[in-house]
């Protein structure tokens, strides 16, 4: 039942199709920019942007010349930490595959913000009444039964919709058949625990530069909303023990301040 | 490819290339300006496919590349002229095919010859050729003599191997800048798909042909095509990928100044003074053309209907023709906007166009608007071109023209056909009401058609009035675009029956159809006889041939010269990509596709046996095989393929003497300059390009918000040598001028372009090049940077036209760089 | 017993120059406030999608409970460790805990996207979220602490019956409160634990919850030292010298435990903090300055004793509370490449008068209730 996109970066040619798919599924508007020397544009996520193409240009010494695309967008974890540091719920994820957002309850507290590994919930700065904004997943296109926007224009095949096994092997498949074309990990299907947006890259997420900005690769296979909720299994019996023991210390003082007295008083 | 081939157009189609074994991308940029083609490269390569991308600047096509190579812009041809001599040295031609497909063995007139960049019969003074002896050597049956052991040493195979020694590999590096080694991996990665059973296809579009060279460019891919057996197969073929949605419609019906409808010439007034001349200069004795009078009749029939009788020549005098009246020297881009400057043309209607920015030398340009009495736009919404008068730097009070904007609705706002590369037309049907006051470009046809009829018509005095108030004009008041689909589909005069393909076309006036190779595109009367609106996604043959899916000119063939894919004996090269094969059993044919060759005999109802077919298997060709020569002057530049420089250029040719095309065209107004060979004032190369995020002049996308913040600004790619030597960072601002105009643009400094480094012993040199979009201008959303500054690119390009076609240099100038 | 209201506004009935500088605050800050609230958060500071918790959160929020923890710390005292004594301090140190809560929630109010939305963790619940725990203790502690100001305010107008009522059950008000307390000041802590990855790993540790809460009692005992001192001084009274240096060994205990509660932490965690950044700039600005030098002065009996040592030791440790909330949140926040963040001056102006706030309710607090020794009327608590 789980779904998932896996976006093999190799295919991409960076036409910036499914970024314009994605604003126009969303109603997003565009905003007034200027050139970027990368051609990454806009420069970063924003609540106007759920989905970015990165240009990365990486020259070799021998003169050869690489340039890779890769699409940055929610990862749809399945342990997320937005969902996890969510005081009200806002944020969840959905056993189809996507983390979505709930805009009546949100508060704007803005720790999804925080805790999402991979910096992608976005808020509205430039409204007083602001929200969080990010890929949805289309989760509003899923329940009519229709792909993601994005992956329903993406020309080559880079986004490929399904069920989230399925992709797997699909991703294991083609970097047995091509090892030279793959960096031999498929990007999520463990990472922070495993999420619906799995990546294939040529090289890793180190090389492309990318671990810092938004592909962490130091997150190892824990599960993004175990921190929270470790710590929250914790605090029922933090609970009870400091009451136990606030209680317990105080009648011990107590008796033995009485005792103590009464010692005076034999005195 | 019309002279070489017979047909001008795609020969496979867009799906088609996922059956490629190897997959030339030469000037062109798919991933870019044609994405949608990359599902089948993509699909391709899955399989296996080799991809080799040849480009100036390293593109987002090159990026998905095997093998990428560097080519300085508008040396294609020497790059073509090394791989054919690589395959003809190491004989890695497809024999059966050359020997029995192509020319090769035709013995050309004792009298060619060629010395020093130039063909027999050139005229200095005339700038062009005398043609006679471009031909082949008859024998007395009238018949053209064939070696078929290519043996012959004036045969065209040798001829070609003569041609094309010269092209050694070092030579190429020294005139492409492609390092030798680069050039023969190269070489060795495409010529594989000369072995029998795989194909090689060749993609280009404007990186091919904008040049003054430029189908001398295009020849020499189909020649390497044709040696390596690569045509008329699944995933082989030259694809030329068209560029608006339906200009593949627009040169198809001719909005072109040279033809009428189906390919057929523009009557001249020198050589075809009456119809009998026009028929029998312009049909051919052999091949289908032959047909010629029968589609060129019933176009006239179309025309002027019951004013066409046989009598009156069916109304043959009512077209214009090329040297009389307006129609001067035939105008294509560059001299009609020359005698727009020099006052001779005086209103424009400018009809989903925005030649304020597209226009090479837009200096000229303006000029020429300034001197319009009027000009009356037709678009989505204002436009440069509409606003020309207010462009940076004009005085808006002394500009005279008075402009007329008229709102026309979009492609989703209206109903009819689109023909894409691939020769589909595609129904498409109106989504929603057109926005606002807009009507479709078809109802301002109609209603402007209708109003001359009418002013003609009130107006006795009015000169040749016959051609207008005697058109067949009936398509209503609110035009309905189905009658229109269906005369240009033809029908039988008497009856009104819509015909069933061009077949039934006759030059007695007893048919009348609106453009022959649509015919059969609506064969009957219902909305539902419509072939174009087919949508079916059965694909039997596996082969993704979809033939039940829309329609395709010529009657629903998907893969043209489809003979090709067989051999001599009706068995296919491949296997497994069969289009048709011949069973000796049955004495029938498999088909997959539609053939493009004679298979049945229509009387006798017989299947005709694969050998004769095998003599003429391009049949728009009145000697039936592919042309490795061309002759009959019919390229104008020479039979073969010859590298010359472009106009501005910073190198001497180190091919030959000749420096550039001998007969290009070129006009010297008082805006119309050129920079000297090697200018040291202009030093460094520019090219122009097109980036996925905008459209054309930008004014679909430099409106639209969602795209304009793709590409917000201006830029132009050079290197990081070029930046540092320049003292520019990356992002500056900097001026980029030629001798005609200057743009101002962001530094974006990358290694995808770099310098090349060519010529041979002194005269080797290494020279930068930049590459500039040429989508921004100064109306609109964003312009390309701060208000107040045209932006357009096309203010530095040069007006040279090609020798034939006339298209604009736009891929090959000289600049100079300096930070602002 | 009833007393007399003498002056029911807050400040000295003439205008100092101290209480000049706290109404023109009010007045910015209201205007702030409005600006703040009609404009947006985007418009109003200096947040951005790379840095989504600034100042508020740092000072208002994190900072400001803090030191709030002079609550809990003066109840566990007295009523869970039977330190009697010290019970002169326990009232002011309610009422400051109190104001403290009440910037948090302000400040929490104006910091959140949707403010009139603050009340939504109460009804929909994510049991999951450490923020959703903090915001139902701080909830909850808040009352607490209201309600142990009104059974003052009872007392004060001279509701005994009530007061006695109160008193019987008085237990379970303290224990909620400590067990509230040391939930939500070790779980704000443990709102960091979430984003280790983004986190200098000076700061980022699995102990940030008993860091966070062993900090808290350190600025809770260091704001009672200080507000004993500072008050004395603006109302003139005695500050209770007779208790204070013994509290203030407490301090330094805690102080110690802290240290050597972070000092085990980087080395158990392999952390190189030989390195010179504007990082461990203000690390070692925080464990040396603020934790290692305060808890050195209080070994002095000279220092404990006098009211100048007391001031500096005590505001040296409040103010490294207040450092580490800083450090945690912000020094330590590796936010997004481009980006930077320093408070807007709208936000500077908000914290501040929040602040000026806190001084004025204080005040009307110490004129309204019962407070200080003085004034205790002996039977209640
Ligand atoms: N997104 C988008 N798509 C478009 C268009 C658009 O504006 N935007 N325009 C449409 C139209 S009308 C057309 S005609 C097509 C054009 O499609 P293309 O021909 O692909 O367009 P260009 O980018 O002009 O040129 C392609 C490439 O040719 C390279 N080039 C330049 N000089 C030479 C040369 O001498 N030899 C070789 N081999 N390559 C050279 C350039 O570096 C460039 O990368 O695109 C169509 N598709
Ligand atoms: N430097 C440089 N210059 C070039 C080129 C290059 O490569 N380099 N390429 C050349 C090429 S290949 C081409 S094709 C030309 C293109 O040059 P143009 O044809 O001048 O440019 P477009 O932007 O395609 O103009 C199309 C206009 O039609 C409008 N339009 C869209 N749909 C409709 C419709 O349904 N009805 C009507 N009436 N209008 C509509 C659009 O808004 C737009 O303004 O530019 C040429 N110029
Ligand atoms: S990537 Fe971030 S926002 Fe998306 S589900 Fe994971 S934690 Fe949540
Ligand atoms: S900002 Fe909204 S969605 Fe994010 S954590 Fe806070 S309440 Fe949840
Ligand atoms: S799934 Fe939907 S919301 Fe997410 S990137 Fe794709 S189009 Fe945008
Ligand atoms: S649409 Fe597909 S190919 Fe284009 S940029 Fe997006 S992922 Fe890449
Ligand atoms: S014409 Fe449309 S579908 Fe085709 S490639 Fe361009 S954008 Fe894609
Ligand atoms: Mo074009």
């Amino acid at each position: 039942m789980s779904k998932a996109v896996l976006i093999d970066t190799t295919k991409c040619i960076g036409c910036r199709a499914c970024q314009v798919a994605c604003k126009s599924w969303n109603d997003l508007k565009g905003k007034k920019a200027t050139f970027s020397e990368t051609w990454s544009n806009p420069r970063f996520l924003s609540s106007y942007d759920y989905n970015r193409i990165i240009f990365r240009e990486i020259s070799h010494p021998d003169g050869r010349l690489d340039w890779y695309f890769i699409a940055r967008r929610c990862l749809h974890c399945h342990d997320p930490a937005c969902a996890s540091a969510c005081p009200v719920g806002a944020l969840v994820k959905m056993p189809e595959g996507p983390v979505v957002y709930d805009d009546v309850k949100c508060i704007g507290c803005r720790y999804c913000m925080m805790a999402c590994p991979f910096q992608i919930p976005k808020f509205e700065w430039e409204s007083a009444v602001p929200l969080i904004r990010k890929c949805t997943f289309c989760a509003d296109r899923l329940a009519e039964g229709l792909t993601p926007s994005c992956v329903a224009t993406c020309p080559t095949g880079t986004l490929l919709f399904g069920e989230r096994p399925a992709l797997l092997k699909e991703a294991h498949r083609r970097i047995g058949a091509a090892p030279q074309r793959y960096y031999p990990q498929v990007y999520g299907e463990k990472t922070a625990g495993g999420t619906s947006s799995l990546y294939l890259t040529a090289v890793s997420f180190e090389e492309l530069g990318l671990n810092h900005r938004g592909f962490r690769t130091d997150l190892g296979d824990v599960p993004q909303g175990l921190y929270g909720r470790e710590w929250m299994s914790k605090v029922p019996y933090v609970g009870v023990a400091v009451g136990a023991l606030a209680v317990g210390l105080h009648y011990f003082h107590q008796r033995r301040a009485e005792v103590q007295a009464e010692e005076r008083k034999e005195d | 490819m019309g002279p070489t081939f017979g047909r001008g157009a795609m020969t496979n189609h867009w799906n088609d290339i996922a059956n490629s074994d190897c997959i030339m991308i030469i000037g062109c940029n798919p991933a870019e300006n044609h994405p949608i083609s990359f599902k089948w490269i993509t699909k391709a390569m899955d399989q296996g496919a080799k991809l080799i991308v040849v480009d100036p600047r390293f593109t987002r096509s090159a990026s998905k590349a095997d093998l990428f190579v560097r080519l300085r812009p508008g040396t294609d041809v020497a790059l073509m002229g090394g791989l054919i001599n690589y395959v003809l040295a190491h004989n890695l031609f497809h024999q059966e095919y050359v020997v029995n497909y192509t020319n090769a063995s035709f013995v050309v007139d004792p009298g060619f010859s060629f010395h020093e960049g130039l063909f027999t019969g050139y005229h200095k003074e005339k700038q062009s050729y005398d043609t006679a002896t471009w031909d082949y050597l008859t024998g007395p049956d009238g018949k053209p003599v064939t070696d078929p052991t290519l043996a012959d040493p004036r045969c065209v195979f040798q001829l070609l191997k003569a041609q094309y020694a010269r092209y050694t590999p070092a030579m190429v590096a020294a005139t492409t800048g492609v390092p030798q080694e680069t050039f023969l991996k190269m070489a060795a990665l495409y010529t594989a798909t000369g072995q029998p059973g795989k194909s090689g296809t060749i993609m280009y579009a404007m990186g091919g042909t904008q040049h003054s060279t430029g189908v001398q460019i295009i020849r020499s891919y189909t020649i390497l095509q044709q040696l390596l057996g690569n045509m008329g197969l699944p995933g082989g073929g030259i694809n030329a990928l068209r560029g608006e949605n339906n200009v593949q419609g627009s040169t198809d019906m001719a909005i072109l100044f040279h033809i009428v409808p189906g390919y057929m010439a523009i009557p001249s007034e020198a050589k075809h003074p009456t119809l009998k001349d026009y028929l029998e200069k312009e049909t051919p004795k052999a091949g289908y053309w032959s047909n010629k009078p029968k589609f060129f009749v019933s176009l006239l029939k179309a025309f002027w209907g019951d004013a066409a009788k046989k009598e009156s020549d069916f109304a043959y005098d009512y077209l214009p023709k090329i040297g009389k009246g307006f129609q001067g020297a035939g105008y294509s881009w560059i001299p009609l906007f020359e005698a727009m400057g020099a006052g001779t043309v005086k209103g424009m209607l400018v009809w989903g166009m925005n030649p304020a920015v597209s226009s090479p030398n837009l200096n000229q340009t303006y000029h020429a608007l300034d001197q319009l009495d009027w000009l009356a736009a037709f678009d989505l919404w204002e436009t440069d071109t509409s606003v020309f008068w207010k462009r940076p730097g004009a005085d808006p009070k002394k500009i005279k023209t008075e402009v007329f904007l008229l709102p026309a609705a979009d492609s989703l706002e209206k109903e009819g056909s689109a023909s894409n590369s691939g020769r589909w037309l595609q129904w498409r049907y109106q989504a929603v009401q057109p926005h606002g006051d807009a009507r479709s470009d078809l109802w301002y046809a109609n209603r402007l058609g209708l109003e001359l009829q009418k002013l003609y018509k009130a107006e006795p005095q009015a000169v040749f009035s016959d051609p207008i108030v005697n058109l067949t004009w009936n398509y209503g008041a609110d035009p309905d675009v189905h009658l229109v689909a269906k005369e240009v589909n033809g029908y039988t005069v008497a009856d009104k029956k819509q015909v069933a393909n061009f077949t039934k076309l006759m030059d007695d006036g007893s048919t009348a159809c609106g453009n022959w190779i649509y015919s059969g595109s609506y064969p009957g009367p219902d909305k539902k006889d419509n072939l174009m609106t087919r949508r079916d996604k059965k694909d039997p043959s596996g082969l993704g041939l979809y033939p039940n899916w829309t329609w395709a000119w010529p009657v629903n063939r998907r893969i043209i010269y489809n003979r090709c894919s067989a051999d001599p004996q009706g068995q296919p090269w491949s296997r497994d990509k069969a289009l048709c094969r011949w069973d000796p059993a049955a004495k029938t044919w498999m088909k997959n596709d539609v053939p493009d060759f004679g298979w049945l005999n229509p009387k006798t109802k017989e299947q005709i046996p694969p050998e004769v077919s095998a003599r003429t298997p391009f049949i728009m060709l009145p000697e039936g095989k592919s042309r490795l020569f061309v002759p009959q002057g019919l390229c104008k530049d020479g039979p073969f393929p010859e590298h010359y420089e472009a106009l501005e250029c910073p190198f001497h040719n180190p091919m030959s003497r000749q420096q550039h095309n001998p007969v290009v065209k070129i006009w010297k107004s008082a805006l119309s300059k050129f920079a000297e060979v090697c200018d040291p004032r202009f030093p460094i190369i520019a090219t122009t390009f097109r980036v996925t995020e905008h459209w054309q002049a930008g004014a679909m996308t430099r409106n639209l918000d969602w795209q304009a913040e793709l590409f917000p600004e201006m830029f132009v790619e050079m290197s990081p040598a070029l930046a540092q030597a320049k003292g520019i960072k990356a992002g500056d601002w900097v001026k980029v001028k030629s001798i005609r105009g200057e743009v101002l643009a962001r530094a974006n400094v990358t290694p995808r372009v770099g310098a090349f480094c060519c010529g041979t012993g002194n005269f080797q040199n290494t020279v930068e090049m930049v590459a500039l979009p040429w989508h921004f201008g100064f109306d609109g959303l964003i312009t390309g940077g701060p208000a107040g500054n045209n932006y357009a690119a096309n203010q530095l390009a040069p007006e040279v036209g090609d020798a034939n076609t006339m298209i604009p240099e736009y891929k090959a100038f000289l600049v100079n760089i300096e930070k602002v | 017993m009833a007393q007399k209201v003498e002056k029911w506004y807050p400040g000295e009935g003439k205008l100092t120059p101290g209480w000049t500088i706290i109404y023109i605050l009010l007045m910015l800050g209201f205007v702030a406030a409005c600006a703040r609230l009609y404009l947006g958060l985007g418009a109003t500071t200096n947040l951005s999608d790379g840095y989504p918790w600034g100042l508020w959160v740092s000072f208002d929020i994190l900072a400001g409970v803090a030191l709030a923890g002079g609550g809990f710390t003066m109840a566990a005292a007295i009523y869970i460790f039977n330190l009697k004594k010290f019970e002169p301090l326990l009232r002011p140190a309610k009422l400051s805990a109190f104001l403290g809560y009440l910037m948090f929630i302000i400040g929490l109010f104006f910091d959140l996207g949707q403010p009139w939305r603050i009340w939504h963790p109460m009804v929909m619940w994510n049991p999951h979220s450490v923020l959703f725990e903090v915001s139902w203790c701080v909830m909850l502690y808040t009352a607490v602490l209201a309600i142990d100001l009104f059974i003052i305010g009872l007392e004060r107008y001279g509701k005994e019956s009530w007061v006695r009522f109160f008193r019987d059950i008085y237990l379970v008000l303290v224990v909620a409160g400590i067990m509230l307390s040391t939930l939500h000041q070790s779980s704000l802590g443990a709102l960091y634990l979430l984003l280790p990855e983004k986190m200098s790993n000076l700061w980022a540790t699995q102990a940030l919850g008993p860091l966070f809460f062993t900090s808290a009692v350190i600025g809770g005992m260091s704001v009672v030292i200080l507000e004993s001192l500072i008050s004395a001084r603006a109302y003139k009274r005695q500050p209770e010298m007779d208790i204070l240096p013994d509290f203030a060994k407490g301090l330094g205990i805690a102080l110690l435990v802290y240290f050597a509660m972070k000092v085990t932490d980087l080395y158990a965690r392999g952390v190189s903090v030989w390195v010179w950044d504007k990082a461990h700039f203000f690390f070692f600005l925080e464990l040396l300055g603020t934790v290692a030098l305060p808890a050195l002065l209080l070994v002095y009996q000279k220092v404990r004793q006098s009211t100048t040592g007391l001031f500096w030791a005590a505001g040296l440790s409040a103010f490294g509370v207040v450092l580490n909330r800083f450090n945690v949140s912000l020094t330590s926040y590796g936010g997004y490449r481009s980006f930077s963040y320093f408070p807007s001056i709208i936000e500077i102006i908000l914290t501040a008068a929040l602040v000026a706030l806190g001084i004025v309710i204080f005040d009307l607090g110490r004129k309204l209730l019962p407070i200080y020794k003085s004034e205790l009327s002996g039977q209640s608590r």
